[in-house]
């Protein structure tokens, strides 16, 4: 299954987030990572991850830095702020009550139809 | 490094970013992730050429990416920002002088401390008072050093209630018994109603052994003599 992925969209903050509170990483890692997690489910376009990440560093869930990692590349890190830490407390409570509310909906479908 | 097929690509994305002091690091950061791209295809076994299309092609549409980028990087608030950035950069400098300048005048308030003790030869504790009109002067230490150097210290102020501000530049002609005469660096601090002041002599004579300050200007005039440990110090040497 492939499903294909604009990153400009709800769960995307939920991803990054819980990604780069593992790590600080940059774009093209954060893009391999969600790819290997997610078992290639999700084709990403991957230019659209970008305005994410600004938009998360305006709102200052995330601040970047330039670092010369381990090959010597000079590359943007994104790391996560105190606040971006509260910010992925919330998302993944509002994510729990949505998937478990469609889980509900489609559980109580089953059942119903069962 | 890149053929032109990414530079359309990135040339595309930056045409909607209006915001152009970002332009350059927004270039940076997706040329880095679209060679990161294509090595991994070449890794894979792909031909250079090949490798950049797919990497490009992975990369979406640049329309999309340049609108939303563009969103995150607004005009206004950027330059907002940088503004703020260069107020705030002032202000730290100002602020920083502002700690220097008060820094300055702490050091200088302490004139009796600036001599470390086991430079100080000798002191002599006086208690001398002259009037000059509403102006009280008075002499409260003498100072000798190792060096030669002699310092005199005094306070001032007015007793009238007018002209408190008034500064004083000149005590008196510095003279001893041996009819020395000596040129004094000075220095003040301004304290209130009572200003502290101190006379530097680098090098006073040893075989002195009266101090004189005399003052004779527009009709007034007073002399001090104060006497100095000088026999001693001759000895001790």
């Amino acid at each position: 299954m492939e499903i294909d992925k604009g990153l400009i969209g709800g769960s995307t903050v939920l991803l990054l987030l819980s990604l780069l509170e593992e790590s600080d990483l940059y774009g093209y890692e954060i893009i391999r990572r969600l790819e290997q997690r997610s078992d290639n489910t999700f084709k990403f376009r991957e230019g659209t991850l970008y305005p994410v990440l600004h938009k998360l560093e305006n709102k200052g869930y995330v601040k970047s830095y330039l670092s010369k990692g381990d090959t010597g590349k000079e590359r943007k890190y994104y790391k996560i702020t105190n606040h971006g830490k509260k910010q992925l407390a919330e998302e993944k409570e509002k994510w729990e009550r949505f998937s478990l509310s469609v889980n509900k909906v489609i559980g109580g479908g089953i059942h119903a139809f069962s | 490094m890149l053929s032109p097929k990414s530079e359309v690509f990135l040339n595309e994305v930056l045409s909607y970013v209006k915001f152009t002091f970002d332009r350059n690091d927004i270039r940076k950061e997706l040329e880095g992730h679209i060679s990161d791209k294509i090595e991994y295809y070449m890794e894979l076994g792909s031909e250079p050429e090949e490798a950049e299309q797919l990497s490009v092609q992975d990369m979406g549409d640049a329309r999309e990416i340049g609108i939303e980028l563009n969103k995150q990087h607004n005009p206004v608030l950027g330059w907002i920002w940088r503004i703020t950035g260069i107020i705030a950069a002032l202000l730290i400098l100002l602020f920083l002088f502002v700690i220097a300048m008060s820094m300055g005048s702490f050091f200088q308030k302490d004139l009796s401390k600036e001599t470390p003790k086991a430079d100080i030869l000798y002191q002599i504790d006086i208690k001398e008072q002259i009037r000059i009109d509403d102006r009280i002067i008075r002499f409260t230490k003498v100072i000798m050093e190792e060096s030669g150097e002699l310092s005199i210290f005094y306070t001032y102020h007015n007793a009238g209630l007018l002209g408190g501000s008034w500064s004083l530049g000149y005590i008196g002609e510095i003279l001893d018994d041996q009819g020395n005469k000596y040129v004094a660096m000075s220095g003040q601090q301004q304290g209130g109603i009572i200003t502290k002041g101190m006379l530097t002599i680098p090098d006073f004579s040893r075989d002195a052994d009266t101090l004189i300050i005399s003052y004779d200007s527009y009709n007034r005039k007073y002399r001090i003599e104060i006497p100095l440990e000088a026999g001693e110090t001759d000895e001790q040497n």
